[in-house]
């Protein structure tokens, strides 16, 4: 793989639950053998529903929590059993940003103090005059202003607080953040704010961004590549505008056909899937998916399908006994688009667009309020 | 020939179930006006979407209208809503009691938060059957377990018996939807009910929430932040900010030919599955708090063609068939240029 920065290799998880004095626990397969391969300065997303194992994959990979088996190497440096100073040395090159930015903050820590935390840790050499002019600088490259650093977490909104996690991620200059769902809690309008600064932070920073999220419109504009994990496994990867133009696992064009698409008059050919995903402590035998597709046959219910390519474009994999079938005899998922916009409402968008990238808008008229169109001029 | 009988053309527009002229409700000490004039209506049948960002005031509506607002921390400043064509008296609370749970129920977000956890989900159901009805402990079940059955719960009569933490969150809210059908309900108001939910799974209950509508011809108001469930559903629309109606009208309208910068900027901030993977346009800022809240328009603070004139109050001005904009550039196209 070229320019690899991690490299993930038959990642197994399971965890113990339930058990007790009398009764042997039952295993939750929550990541099952993914390999997966992060490259220098891409945008890596994971996308799934919730309970498919993704969050637990991306703790895996920050090593919070360390994989039942399986290799991960992160440039070059074998790291799935890193302990102590090792596993410090990582925590400067790999951050995390959390969900939640409510509960992710310290609430009786100061905004200077959360962002200079790392910085103790992973620059213990600056001092403390240095260290305030460090955090002012990453409160600005995230938006934010130098005196919000006496301020206290409650203070700010979601959107500025998920900015102070993104400041705090970025103090030790990791090469790597790991977002879990970092923009699922925000307003749309504030999302796509946060959308766009980490996009400029990557191209700014030279940084790599692995992003874990259920929403998969956030994630065809946030990332260049796509996995698409089912019940702890990979089922389907590949570049974003062929995994949203050609998708080959049934699972992906399912959830793609169910995304509610705000236009109107849209003419949609839904993959209905019926029932929910099932537990991860019982999964079905053969395709993990097979309880739920509308295309399941007699082999997907007894043997496991391998991650192969599709031959589509290289690295473009699908994990399906019958995609070539499948994608032959189904309609897109992506929905047709209806009447659209009238003229008027496009020229509108644009001038929003316009004003908003900083370009001057005048009146047209002098005065904006102009007489109803009066009925008795006629 | 029925003589000189004065009868209702049936085609004239139906007069609507809930028809809120005008609410107004204020705030803490410094009587912030958290709602500001709102007016909407929704007719039998069909789906009105209230949609906004969080603090835009979109559920404080609703819990006005069924009469759930704590008393003393908001008060009614103004008040002319109209249910089923009579005066719906907020200060009533015995009708609004009456009304609740029966003519109007509502469905909330989290689902696990609205079951009581401690007891089976078909007594949950039951009870509130025997609250509104004179019947039978028998028919009370028997009623629950029709309800299930509708709201497409495998082997109802088993669920029945189950308590809301052995149900997965989708079972929930078909749980919690087959409590607020259980009375045969004129409205029904949806508070983000697939807002928890996965997109699988907010489709499947988004299908039954139609389905169920054109069954019974209940209206539903749909309170979401949710642009893409509005396309979905809805009828019409009402477009919230900061406890204003920015924009109203029927769904192709609002979706088709937008007219206030809110609606404009909130379109542009959601990321799209089709079309060029363009940087997002955003709304900048933040929703102003009740101290921070401008004179005049109430977006004027984040809009980017706000001018002096924003200050002042904005006029509504009517597009046709209901489409109603309170914007004093409106329209946008005809009064603005690039410099």
């Amino acid at each position: 793989m070229k320019d690899a920065i991690l490299v993930a290799r038959n990642l197994t998880r399971h965890f113990a639950v339930g058990g007790s004095l009398f009764r042997k626990a039952d295993t939750l397969r929550a990541v099952e053998d993914v390999s997966l391969s992060v490259r220098r300065g891409e945008t890596l997303a994971i996308v799934g529903e919730s309970g498919c194992g993704k969050s637990t994959l991306a703790r895996m990979l920050m090593r919070l929590i360390a994989p039942t088996s399986g290799e991960m190497e992160f440039e070059g440096r074998q790291i799935d059993r890193a302990s102590g100073r090792e596993l410090t040395e990582l925590r400067r090159d790999m951050q995390f940003i959390f969900q939640d930015p409510f509960s992710s903050l310290n609430p009786r820590a100061t905004v200077g103090r959360l962002v200079g935390e790392p910085l103790e840790t992973h620059a213990p050499e600056l001092s403390a005059a240095e260290r305030r002019g460090r955090v002012a600088e990453l409160l600005r490259q995230v938006g934010l202003r130098p005196e919000h650093a006496e301020r206290y977490p409650h203070e700010f909104s979601g959107g500025q607080r998920q900015r102070i996690g993104i400041a705090r991620a970025l103090a030790s200059g990791p090469k790597l953040i790991i977002g879990d769902e970092p923009v699922s809690a925000l307003d749309v309008s504030v999302q796509a704010q946060v959308i766009n600064l980490l996009a400029d932070l990557r191209d700014r920073l030279g940084l790599t961004l692995v992003v874990i999220a259920h929403d998969l419109a956030v994630i065809r504009h946030m990332s260049d590549r796509v996995a698409v994990m089912y019940l702890g496994r990979i089922v389907e990867e590949g570049t974003t505008d062929e995994i949203f133009s050609r998708p080959r696992h049934p699972y992906t064009m399912a959830l793609l056909s169910a995304i509610p698409v705000a236009e109107h008059g849209l003419t949609r050919q839904q993959i209905p899937l019926t029932g929910e995903m099932p537990s991860p402590v019982d999964p079905p035998p053969g395709c993990s998916f097979n309880t739920r597709c509308p295309f399941a046959r007699d082999a997907c219910r007894e043997e496991i399908p391998a991650l192969r390519e599709t031959g589509l474009e290289p690295g473009h994999r699908a994990a399906c006994h019958f995609f070539e079938e499948i994608a032959a005899e189904a309609a897109s998922p992506i929905p047709e688009s209806g009447p659209g916009r009238t003229p008027g409402a496009e020229a509108r968008f644009r001038l929003y667009a316009n004003a908003i990238a900083g370009v001057a808008i005048r009146t047209k008229r002098p005065e904006p309020r102009t007489p109803e169109r009066s009925k008795e001029a006629t | 020939m029925a003589g000189k009988l004065v009868h209702q053309a049936p085609d004239t527009e139906p007069a609507p179930l809930l028809d809120v002229r005008e609410l107004t409700l204020s705030f803490g000490k410094d009587r912030t006006n958290l709602l500001q004039g709102v007016r909407y209506s929704v007719a039998a049948g069909e789906t009105l979407c209230i949609v906004g960002e969080s603090g835009c005031g979109k559920s404080v509506s609703s819990l006005a209208i069924m009469g759930l607002l704590p008393a003393g921390v908001a008060r009614i400043e103004a008040a002319d809503i109209r249910f089923q064509g009579k005066p719906h008296d907020l200060g009533d609370q015995a009708v609004l009691r009456r009304r609740r749970g029966s003519e109007i129920a509502m469905i909330f977000q989290e689902p696990m938060t609205s079951l009581n956890p401690a007891f089976r989900v078909g007594d949950q159901i039951a009870e509130a059957v025997k609250a509104h009805r004179d019947v039978s402990d028998a028919d009370a079940r028997s009623r629950a377990v029709e309800m299930l059955r509708r709201v497409g719960i495998p082997a109802p009569e088993s669920r029945m018996r189950e308590y809301p933490h052995q149900l997965s969150g989708g079972m929930r809210q078909r749980v919690m939807i087959a409590m607020a059908l259980a009375n045969d309900p004129a409205l029904l108001i949806a508070d983000e009910p697939t807002t928890a939910l996965d997109v699988t799974i907010q489709s499947q209950i988004l299908d039954l929430i139609r389905e169920l509508q054109s069954e019974t011809g209940m209206g539903t108001i749909m309170i979401t932040h949710d642009l893409g469930v509005v396309a979905e559903i809805a009828d019409r629309v009402a477009v919230m900010y900061a406890g204003t109606i920015v924009e109203s009208g029927s769904a192709a309208r609002i979706f088709d030919d937008p007219q206030h910068p809110y609606t404009i900027g909130l379109m542009s901030s959601v990321p799209k599955l089709t079309g060029p993977r363009e940087r997002l346009s955003t709304v900048p800022g933040t929703v102003p708090t009740a101290e921070t809240m401008p004179p005049g328009c109430r977006f004027s603070t984040r809009c980017p063609f706000a001018q002096d004139i924003c200050a002042e109050t904005p006029p509504e001005r009517d597009f046709g068939d209901g489409h109603r904009v309170l914007c004093h550039f409106a329209p946008l196209d005809e009064h603005l240029e690039l410099a």
